[in-house]
């Protein structure tokens, strides 16, 4: 069992690898140059800016479900480490999409930042997994902590949403991917996009069981801290 | 150098390396902590079974 787990990890790595070497090639090689508005050849940073910002998306939605399965599921711990897993991902990724976010708006917008509803959606929600990570860190008590997480889950994921649709329910500079026009996508950046949104997926995926791995391991700790005190 | 290639050296490049170093940092944080967890298991273990050797003697 531990054997074929383990075989499934390396699989899903020099996949990931595979994909995000083919991503990188299509991204930066065989993409089109976008027009001078867009940024030109600084515009490719959109093949993985795109990628990481699906991965801090799904990553919260997988905390959202997880911590829906744990108050529905008679509190198991298992969907409690995922939830926790997936947020620290989501927010690893949330600062890269921000940084990668910057340095295209640089050239192209003529500044680092603007309080555009788009940039500042996301950095709110980045913001409200941070705390989500200070909670768990501040609750000693394993239930109490992974019940307030499950509550603080479902209630912060309001924020993605928002972020997403942001683009369409504000008036915004920041690029909409549903425009037919303009900043719309042209039939030859497609395969480059959506390369790279597999691969980072794939990414996420590796780093999930790694990082799940740990709060294992962290029970584990924890449960013989306990068998030697009460023996 | 043409603005243009000023551009991507100025801010391509620094994207696909902050990306990449972020991920890397990320990666070698959760695997130290891993080991580190790891050493934890190992050393609670042997006291664990020394308390129970203790114990039966």
């Amino acid at each position: 069992m531990a054997q074929s787990r383990g075989r499934m990890d390396v699989l899903v790595i020099v996949l990931a690898a595979l994909m995000i070497l083919i991503g990188i090639i299509l991204a930066l090689g065989v993409a089109p140059t976008a027009d001078r508005l867009s940024g030109g050849d600084v515009q490719r940073i959109f093949y993985f800016h795109v990628g990481i910002a699906w991965v801090a998306g799904l990553a919260m939605f997988v905390t959202f479900v997880s911590s829906i399965l744990y108050l529905a599921r008679g509190e198991q711990r298992k969907y409690d480490i995922v939830a926790a897993a997936s947020v620290e991902i989501g927010v690893v990724f949330g600062v890269m999409v921000l940084l990668s976010g910057m340095l295209w708006a640089r050239p192209v917008w003529n500044t680092w930042w603007t309080w555009d509803p788009r940039l500042t959606t996301t950095a709110i929600t980045e913001f409200i997994y941070i705390a989500y990570l200070m909670l768990r860190a501040a609750v000693d008590d394993p239930q109490r902590r992974a019940r307030f997480s499950a509550v603080y889950g479902i209630i912060g994921f309001a924020s993605v949403p928002i972020t997403y649709f942001s683009t369409k329910w504000f008036q915004t500079i920041h690029p909409d991917l549903g425009q037919s026009q303009g900043f719309g996508l042209t039939a030859s950046m497609r395969p480059p996009m959506f390369v790279g949104l597999i691969a980072f997926t794939l990414v996420y995926i590796v780093l999930l069981i790694i990082r799940s791995r740990v709060e294992r391991s962290s029970d584990e700790v924890a449960q013989l801290k306990h068998e030697i005190l009460n023996s | 150098m043409s603005p243009e290639m000023q551009n991507i050296v100025s801010f391509l490049i620094p994207a696909y390396i902050f990306f990449w170093l972020l991920t890397f940092l990320y990666v070698f944080s959760v695997r130290s902590r891993q080991k580190n967890l790891e050493k934890d298991i190992a050393t609670l273990r042997l006291l664990v079974e020394k308390k129970k050797d203790g114990g039966n003697s």
